[in-house]
């Protein structure tokens, strides 16, 4: 038992040596490592192809990149991330805020500790983060609704389904497709807008009940993600798939999948993977003390059946130079 | 059988809410006559049955005196596992197995650490509320599973004779609970634990062992729910059943069953999760301004509870 330790702690020490001299052979010739730090809401897939383009860019510029996301999305989690991140003096962090106001005393520590901070996907300008870099949500919502007129010929009854009354965001969406309805569409009428509480079942119950209360409904609207999921779900259970125009906001494989079956017109994408590139260009940008716009919009991508299976490589091939 | 059922139904503790309920119906009826259509009842039924299941097991936990706040996430967990196992290319009776077993097990460790361990069922069910979600994103990190099987698709979301598969199913439950609670020992012993678990164990019940049951019994429904989701969505959603363990635990205890265990009854959970339905769909059909709906929820609810209070109050 005695040698079998010896030997343990004879190779870690070994092990130790190896990897110290590794670092002390490669860290003079180059300045140190940059390393930016992704911090999403939480764990979720959307996030996905955002870290990618963070990591694709930090390649090209030789940055280390990494990501942490909280298992629930709670202030409270996020706050601690970066508290974390801030004890081990990383050089950037690109941020999705989950609320304004609560990370303002977050956001400021880490640039007190000289730490770039910007906010990518959702915004906290009260904080002192210095870009924001995602969707202008307002113009976003009036994009869509420019497509769904041209779908609905300018005419009929939509009901607008979303996740949370309180999220300004979604508000924001809410407000554009409204708007551009009443500019460009009079003839079509929000017959209702449904609570869905950013929950599957609830989505799934309120399209039931929507198609019941409105025999005449000729599209659903969703400004929130997981509307399309949920209502395609009802719509092809009651077979009204096709017959009543389903469309909304961001590109769940759910809502992929509805679309190549005919059971979605079409979804906006927010162009996360440009998100996650250009935090790395800006944080970089950031550290060279150059100015920063106060807001960059991604802008958004119209999916449809002609390029659900495409769009996704020409988001990337924008930026694969 | 049948006229105990009845006398159940109609029993002193859940008349109140019994006519409650029916003077809902009839206001929502009033204003909107699409409410009472064979096709909207078919969808209200089907809506309801996925929480009265749940419901149902969580009636066991509460009569006991305990509480299981981990239903929704055994729901999210069992379905998931289902669903994967269809993926894996599992016949779908296999996969429904799977999603069930995964309940029984979320239900025997809330259950062990409970009745034999000791801690109190509010935090470890609490706690297995956070395993359960969250081992479900760790899987697939948050990511549905859509290869589901079109024949299980089918069966789930099919009819008998113009009622739905998750109604019968909870019929089935229903009666199978019913006839558990009121004629067997074990539905006796559930009882007494909640009455006086001391006073039950010095008279030689295993109060362990009972109460160890309940947490799996109440398992093993959330997971019915959970497979049953799986064919109401196409597909085994991450975030599906999240946020259920309160609207079971308010079907319970809006249906006349005590937080204090030793009261409550299968009649009066599904009245309480009826109750629950009509309202979320009546709102909707009387366009109800979204912004006022849940407002009006939480008002109805303690409304029916204090009418329930009132009426058994009433008699002696």
């Amino acid at each position: 038992m005695k040698i079998f330790l010896t030997a343990l702690a004879a190779s870690l020490l070994i092990l130790g040596c190896s990897k110290k001299d590794e670092n002390s052979s490669s860290s003079p010739s180059k300045s140190k490592e940059k390393v930016f730090v992704m911090i999403p809401k939480g764990v979720h897939p959307y996030y996905e192809p955002c870290y990618e383009g963070f990591k694709d860019a930090g390649a090209k510029y030789g940055v280390k990149t990494e990501y942490l996301a909280a298992k629930a999305f709670e202030v409270p989690q996020e706050v601690e991330i970066i508290e974390n991140v801030i004890a081990r003096h990383v050089d950037g962090i690109a941020i999705s805020a989950l609320d304004d106001q609560g990370l303002v005393p977050a956001i400021e520590e880490a640039t007190k500790a000289g730490i770039k901070v910007i906010t990518f996907d959702a915004p906290a300008p009260s904080s002192k983060a210095l870009t924001y870099i995602g969707t202008m949500n307002e113009a976003a919502g009036y994009s869509g609704a420019e497509e769904l007129i041209k779908i609905m010929n300018g005419e009929g009854e939509v009901a607008v389904l979303q996740g949370g009354l309180g999220a300004p965001n979604l508000n924001d969406r809410f407000k554009g497709f409204e708007r551009c309805l009443r500019e460009k569409a009079p003839n079509i009428r929000i017959v209702a807008r449904e609570d869905e509480q950013g929950k599957i079942d609830i989505t799934v119950n309120k399209t039931e009940a929507l198609i019941q209360a409105h025999p005449n409904l000729k599209a659903i609207f969703g400004v929130s993600a997981e509307v399309c999921p949920g209502a395609a779900a009802a719509l092809k259970q009651q077979g009204k798939e096709g017959k009543v125009i389903l469309a909304g906001f961001d590109d769940l494989p759910d809502t992929l999948a509805g679309i190549r079956g005919d059971v979605v017109n079409f979804c906006i994408a927010q162009r996360t993977y440009k998100m996650g590139w250009l935090s790395v260009e800006k944080l970089l940008e950031a550290m060279d003390n150059k100015p920063l716009p106060k807001e960059i919009d991604t802008g958004v991508l119209i999916i449809t059946k002609a390029n659900v299976d495409t769009y996704m490589q020409e988001m990337k091939k924008e930026f694969a130079k | 059988m049948e006229p105990n059922f009845f006398k159940t139904l109609l029993g002193r503790r859940e008349s109140g809410i019994f006519f409650a309920l029916i003077g809902l119906v009839v206001l929502i009826s009033c204003f909107q006559p699409n409410f009472i259509t064979p096709g909207n009842l078919f969808l209200v039924s089907r809506q309801i049955a996925l929480t009265a299941i749940i419901a149902l097991g969580v009636l066991f936990v509460i009569l006991t005196g305990g509480i299981d706040l981990s239903v929704g996430s055994a729901v999210g967990l069992s379905g998931f596992l289902c669903g994967l196992a269809m993926a894996a290319g599992l016949h779908p009776i296999i996969a429904v197995f799977a999603g069930l077993l995964t309940g029984a097990i979320i239900g025997a460790v809330n259950g062990t650490v409970v009745a034999y361990v000791g801690v109190t069922p509010f935090i470890v069910t609490l706690g297995m509320l956070g395993v359960a979600r969250g081992a479900v994103l760790v899987i697939k990190h948050g990511d549905s599973v859509r290869e589901i099987s079109k024949g299980f698709i089918a069966f789930g979301n099919g009819s008998v004779l113009g009622i739905s598969v998750p109604v019968i199913v909870l019929a089935l439950v229903a009666i199978m609970c019913h006839l558990v609670l009121g004629r067997t020992i074990f539905g006796r012993q559930v009882f007494a634990i909640g009455g006086n678990e001391k006073a039950a164990a010095l008279s030689g019940i295993n109060t362990r062992q009972v109460k160890f049951m309940t947490y799996v019994l109440s398992g093993v429904l959330s997971a019915v729910t959970g497979i049953l989701f799986v064919a109401r969505f196409q597909s085994a959603q991450a975030d599906s059943g999240k946020g259920m363990e309160l609207d079971a635990i308010a079907a319970a205890v809006i249906g006349g069953t005590s937080l204090m265990g030793g009261e409550g009854s299968v009649a009066g959970v599904l009245l309480g999760a009826i109750i629950m339905g009509v309202i979320r769909n009546g709102l909707v059909l009387m366009q109800v301004s979204s912004y006022w709906q849940e407002l009006i929820i939480g008002t109805i609810i303690v409304l029916a509870a204090i009418l329930d209070v009132i009426r058994s109050r009433k008699q002696p």
